[in-house]
């Protein structure tokens, strides 16, 4: 039996899989350190999400995986109430949190540890709020960085 | 035998007032282990120092045949959006294969 992969926890939905490549590893293993990382520039410090070659602050072709606080600010959300997935079941939270660490460096995730009909009755009441990285550990050494309010 | 009429006079279209003002290179080679976006960037970032110019002077994107090649992925690298998003450039025209469909893509551009 050792050699079978353990299965994802129960609570875990079903989920379709990112591939992971040599270009955006750094983002889908780090949570394996705990951490959130992205692609920061050598020369300039301008971080860069989704991994891209090139800086778009100062066009440096030198950048590496550096981690993240993991605080990050609710942008926007939507409550997808569509079973679109059979084993993803709604209702669930869509959100673009936007990093503490610069100004327009956004993630599309999902918001946990949330009630999603009570955050869709009064958004404005949520937009804004504070929100820190949670992983989800998967298959293939794949850690899905998920959204959770700071309690 | 003389011509049947005379020659006209040069159209003033574009491709009497253009010229190539800088040329770039990225890498060539077999399994370079590179991203191709980066040696798309590499080819980008060379022939733009070459022009003498800067990013900010890039107005346009002209590609052929343009991103995702019209569904057979491999025959091209990267399309107009992929670099346009990638360097941050702000454009005022582009054209491509199917970023901008045959003849229209000059009307587009023109209006």
């Amino acid at each position: 039996m050792s050699d079978e992969t353990p299965p994802p926890p129960a609570q875990a939905p079903f989920r379709i899989l990112p591939e992971v490549t040599e270009a955006n590893e750094h983002f889908w293993r780090s949570g394996e350190r705990g951490e959130l990382a992205m692609l920061c520039c050598d020369a300039c410090a301008t971080w860069v999400h989704p991994p891209a070659p090139v800086c778009p602050g100062c066009l440096g072709m030198q950048l590496s995986p550096k981690a993240l606080s993991g605080r990050a600010r609710l942008v926007t959300f939507t409550v997808n109430h569509h079973s679109w997935i059979p084993g993803f079941d709604p209702p669930y939270v869509v959100a673009i949190v936007e990093l503490v660490e610069q100004a327009g460096l956004r993630l599309t995730t999902n918001l946990v540890g949330v009630e999603p009909l009570r955050m869709q009755a009064d958004p404005d009441a949520f937009i804004g709020m504070d929100v820190r990285v949670v992983f989800e550990a998967r298959d293939d050494d794949i850690y899905l960085p998920l959204f959770e309010p700071v309690a | 035998m003389s011509p049947r009429r005379a020659p006209r006079a040069p159209l003033a279209t574009g491709e009497r007032v253009a010229c190539i003002s800088g040329i770039g290179q990225s890498d060539v080679g077999r399994r370079l282990g590179r991203d191709p976006l980066a040696l798309t960037a590499e080819a980008c970032l060379a022939a733009i120092a070459d022009a003498g110019l800067t990013r900010d002077d890039i107005d346009g994107i002209s590609t052929y045949p343009g991103g995702n090649s019209m569904g057979n992925p491999g025959f091209t690298g990267a399309g107009v959006s992929d670099v346009q998003d990638m360097l941050r450039l702000e454009l005022d025209w582009f054209s491509g294969g199917p970023e901008a469909p045959g003849q229209l893509g000059s009307v587009i551009d023109t209006c």
